[in-house]
């Protein structure tokens, strides 16, 4: 009979602190999460999505309109819009890096990006 | 380390693949167990919920320590909202513009008391008592008043006209409006708040007004962005700074457009009842908190003083009121920004314009 070299036991060793490696290395990456920035013509709001745990609706009112926009950990929707032409609401739920919806006729644009900041930026004043 | 322990099958393998797995194992615990370390020496950021009150929203985060801090402050904005928010029908404020006269909260006392020496010291280029003047402009409708309306309501305020004795007050007709430092004065407690539980770093924020104490896990300083007055959402200078107070005004912040293409902003010239007339599109006020202890009225003064300073321009009483309430500016026109000497070395410009030192 054959001796492996390598038991069954010692694959199963190797991967699980493979796999244990891995995702202490994702971890960090996984808790920067998504931030997402409404800005509603010209006034800037940002908002850590991770920091989100109940979903909640925001309203945002801007040149004359008013959104209804689902906060959520995973994303931002736009869920009503008083405009005429509806065209952000076609851009669905934003939870990618630097997914974007705008809104023409209340000017707002929302973006969602990865990481707590774009250029190591504390606040924007 | 389990894995070493794996010596009670040695009949399964090689010495040498023994000794092989041996140092792999021992290399592998060591990566493990140091990215563990590296885990826990790394202090998390930790971020509140933003609130909304006085008609802006507030952003928290910190390092190095329980955020505890975060739920007091989160107390102290609702209870701010209900004493200075002159839109909030039950605050107190509204109460007693409706009253015009009355008791009032040691709180209000406080920032009256902050906003009649702004009010002075600035000889009413911030003055906090033209409540119906403010009421006219409407910025998110696009409203503006009429010549008769802005005539009507200029003779309503004067800072020189209520009468304040302990904690009773007389407006004698004027209205109150704290919307240009009941936020600094908010983010300054706040920040007091950060102080005392001794955080590591941390850094508070609504739209107008930042304070700043400790420094970031690495040790390095907050970098506070300058925003560009047309690319609003693009910086146009950075600070690099810790252990203060900072308010800006600009007349980006809250405007219209009328049907003649004139733009009008917010912050509204007391002695025309029109929004301010200037080349200066932005102010910034930077106040240490070194050694202070009511960081509630110095973030007061420097919310007061940004709303000032955008209406006085670079002035020779611009740099006296500086000078008094040792604070230091950043001055922004469409071309240029100008620093005081003490910010000169913290400050870099990130656009077009030319850095200059303000000098009086």
């Amino acid at each position: 009979m054959k001796r492996s070299l390598v038991t069954k036991t010692d694959i199963i060793a190797v991967a699980v602190i493979l796999i244990l490696c891995l995702s202490l290395l994702l971890l960090p990456s996984k808790n920067d999460g998504l931030t997402a920035e409404i800005n509603a013509d010209g006034r800037i709001q940002t908002i850590s999505l991770t920091q989100v745990t109940d979903p909640y609706e925001m309203t945002v009112e801007s040149n004359g309109h008013r959104l209804i926009l689902n906060i959520s950990r995973e994303g931002v929707e736009i869920k009503k819009t008083d405009c005429e032409d509806k065209i952000c609401m076609a851009s669905g739920k934003l939870d990618r890096n630097n997914e974007c919806a705008v809104c023409l006729p209340a000017r707002v644009i929302i973006r969602v990006y990865t990481g707590e900041n774009k250029d190591g930026v504390d606040v924007l004043l | 380390m389990a894995v070493i322990t794996k010596k009670s099958k040695p009949q399964m393998s090689f010495p040498p693949f023994s000794v092989f797995k041996k140092v792999f194992s021992l290399w592998i615990s060591v990566a493990v167990c140091l990215s563990f370390t590296s885990c826990e020496n790394k202090q998390v950021e930790k971020k509140a919920n933003p609130v909304f009150a006085l008609n802006t929203v507030f952003e928290q985060k910190l390092w190095g320590s329980d955020d505890k801090v975060f739920s007091d402050n989160v107390l102290l904005l609702k209870e701010y909202e209900a004493v200075f928010s002159h839109t909030f029908s039950s605050s107190e404020v509204y109460g007693l513009n409706q009253a015009g006269e009355g008791e009032i909260s040691d709180k209000l006392k406080k920032l009256i008391i902050a906003s009649l020496k702004a009010s002075e010291d600035t000889n009413g280029a911030f003055d906090f008592t033209y409540g119906q003047l403010f009421d006219l402009w409407d910025f998110e409708k696009g409203i503006k008043p009429t010549e008769t309306e802005i005539a009507e309501a200029l003779s309503q305020g004067g800072c020189e006209k209520p009468t304040l004795s302990e904690n009773s007050i007389s407006l004698n007709g004027t209205k109150l409006n704290f919307g240009g430092i009941a936020k600094g004065a908010a983010v300054g407690e706040m920040l007091k708040n950060y102080v005392d539980s001794s955080v590591k770093g941390g850094v508070i924020s609504c739209s107008s007004a930042v304070g700043v104490c400790g420094s970031k896990p690495d040790g390095s300083l907050f970098k506070i962005g300058i925003r560009h007055p047309e690319k609003t959402n693009e910086h146009l200078a950075l600070l690099e700074i810790t252990d203060c107070l900072i308010s800006t005004s600009g007349d980006y912040e809250r405007f219209f457009t009328d049907e003649d293409g004139e733009k009008y902003h917010h912050i509204i010239d007391t002695k025309t009842g029109y929004p301010v007339k200037t080349d200066i599109r932005s102010v910034t006020i930077v106040a240490d908190i070194t050694g202070k202890d009511d960081l509630f009225t110095l973030g007061a003064y420097t919310d007061a003083l940004s709303t000032a300073l955008f209406s006085m321009g670079m002035t020779e009483d611009t740099f006296r009121l500086l000078d008094e309430y040792s604070m230091e500016a950043v001055f922004v026109t469409d071309t240029a920004v100008f620093v005081t000497d003490g910010l000169y070395d913290s400050i870099t410009v990130t656009s077009s314009h030319t850095l200059k030192k303000a000098v009086g």
